[in-house]
């Protein structure tokens, strides 16, 4: 697994200052996107002063280094890479995932397109089953959505033990790696049961198709069939955060100027044993927006 | 500021030398330096106040911890601070400063100069040296309060420097901060005395009134010296305090 780990030798110097001052390098990624410009700023104001305050109750020191770091040596974050970090974070998962998940959908579709077959065999009788059978695949496709809420947790609760247990500054500089991880889960689910309940439909009907038995009815029970799980899975935020990710980034990407807030708090987050998890995804969905618009700018200079 | 020139200052040395204990010298000297801080501070009108509590404490001590020539020691004793309250020792509190500042700065200065090789950059070395060096500092002026002011010293020049460019904002953040220190160290902890009485001047309050504080604290302290080494160096860094806040 180490080929997915960040490689931490780039940020040796990063990392010598976090042994001895960890306050300074939390206030330089905590300000990475710099202010945000018009009175939004007032809010990274307030999560600055918070941790500000809150660093300095323990020692004065830690909290003037936490001050320094947020502005006047900001300059260290030239040693920080935070698309590259995202991204190796959010591959950390999904690209496991992947592979896993072409198995999967080979053994479905043969599963998919026996069953079809014995239907076309079954012959006008299987269209008293039909609904019978998209009852069951529907509820198989519901226990398989479980995953994702229960791979999202799991991702959320280790990140989060592991930025408390390891010292202030490195977690600093690895929390947009840890943000993209959390990101991924929620996606690299969604995508695993999804491609396995299309790999089910498409072999079930093409095995339907093979036998020869395929009238309107039954394609248009299947198309609806897709549409409406693909519908209702996407937009049941209680069932699974797939569309929370995908919506919270979208807005991130519709109004930027609110991107170093949603950084700033989220780092400041951080600090606090009960919202780090938050603050994580927050990390997370502002570095998400980064990547995005990095990857627009490198298209529109292509074009 | 009635005899001048401190001579008054070293009669009580010579007497208490001569009589006393060597274990009082400290405290006789730190009370020189605090006496002086004080004066140049502007701030000798605390005193007065305070003096009924020196008689106490001082009585007590003896009372406690001497066995033979009790009254005659108890005489010494007071006699000797009070021709130390009674004299000018501005000059000897300036002697005594930069006497203690020499110890410490060439350590700071070296250690800051490592750490500008290692990290680029002024502020952040001597942040460093800043960081290595406090806690080693306040096991020492525990042993000698001497220190204690060499160290004031150096980290008011270091975090003034580092303060000063900060937004407002963080300022006051920093000055919120400093009011859970400073009420620990109301009630006497070493550590939060030295967090506290280089950066005072955060406060958001008027520069006489921190004078007061600082006065008051460095008496209460110097009262409670007698006690402990730990107090007499608490002592001398609000002295401290008080004169680079004047």
């Amino acid at each position: 697994m180490s080929q997915y780990l960040p490689n931490l030798s780039a940020f040796s110097v990063l990392i010598i200052i976090a042994i001895f001052l960890p306050a300074l390098v939390y206030g330089v990624m905590s300000v990475y996107l710099g202010m945000a410009s018009g009175g939004w700023a007032v809010v990274q104001v307030l999560a600055l002063m918070a941790v500000t305050i809150k660093l300095a109750k323990e020692r004065l020191i830690d909290g003037l280094a936490f001050a320094l770091g947020a502005t006047s040596f900001t300059f260290l974050a030239m040693y920080v890479n935070v698309p590259d970090l995202f991204l190796k974070g959010f591959s950390a998962l999904l690209l496991p995932i992947f592979q896993t998940v072409w198995n999967f959908m080979l053994t479905y579709f043969a599963a998919g397109i026996a069953l079809g077959a014995l239907l076309g065999i079954a012959g006008a009788f299987s269209a008293l089953v039909t609904g019978l059978l998209g009852f069951f695949v529907t509820l198989f496709i519901m226990v398989m959505l479980r995953l994702s809420r229960l791979l999202y947790e799991a991702v959320e609760a280790a990140a989060t033990l592991f930025v408390k247990a390891i010292p202030s500054g490195i977690f600093a500089i690895l929390a947009p790696y840890l943000g993209g991880m959390l990101i991924a889960a929620p996606l690299a689910a969604a995508l695993g049961v999804l491609a396995t309940a299309v790999a089910l439909w498409a072999g079930l009907v093409i095995g339907l198709a093979l036998t020869g038995f395929m009238p309107w009815s039954v394609t248009a029970i299947s198309v609806f069939g897709f549409t409406s799980l693909f519908a209702g899975y996407l937009f049941k935020p209680e069932r699974t955060p797939l569309a929370d990710v995908v919506l919270d980034v979208l807005a991130l990407v519709v109004a930027p100027y609110l991107v170093p807030v949603i950084w700033t708090v989220g780092y400041a987050m951080l600090s606090s044993r009960r919202m780090a998890h938050r603050g994580l995804y927050f990390v997370g969905i502002a570095a998400a927006t980064v990547v995005v618009y990095s990857k627009a700018v490198a298209l529109l200079s292509l074009i | 500021m009635l005899i001048p020139l401190a001579i008054g200052s070293l009669a009580a040395l010579l007497l208490v030398a001569l009589v006393g204990s060597r274990n009082m010298l400290t405290f006789i000297i730190i009370e020189i330096f605090v006496s002086g801080a004080l004066a140049l501070a502007g701030a000798t009108s605390a005193y007065p106040l305070f003096a009924g509590m020196y008689m106490a404490v001082v009585a007590l001590w003896v009372l406690t911890h001497v066995e033979e020539r009790v009254v005659e020691r108890t005489l010494v004793y007071i006699i000797a601070i009070g021709l130390v309250w009674a004299s000018d020792n501005t000059l000897a509190a300036k002697a005594l400063a930069s006497l203690s500042s020499q110890i410490l700065a060439p350590l700071f200065s070296a250690l800051a100069t490592l750490g500008d090789y290692v990290f680029a950059g002024l502020g952040l070395g001597s942040l460093f040296a800043f960081m290595v060096l406090t806690p080693r500092i306040l096991s020492l002026s525990e042993e000698s309060p001497l220190v204690a002011i060499a160290y004031i010293y150096v980290a008011n020049s270091i975090l003034s420097a580092l303060i000063a460019p900060l937004p407002d904002y963080l300022k006051l953040a920093l000055g919120i901060a400093l009011l859970y220190p400073l009420g620990e160290a109301v009630r006497g902890k070493l550590d939060s005395i030295a967090e506290v009485a280089p950066v005072i001047y955060l406060l958001p309050l008027a520069a006489q009134t921190l004078v007061q504080i600082g006065a008051v604290m460095a008496l209460v302290e110097l009262a409670l010296g007698i006690l402990s080494k730990r107090h007499l160096a608490a002592a001398a860094m609000w002295a401290t305090a008080t004169l680079l806040v004047a």
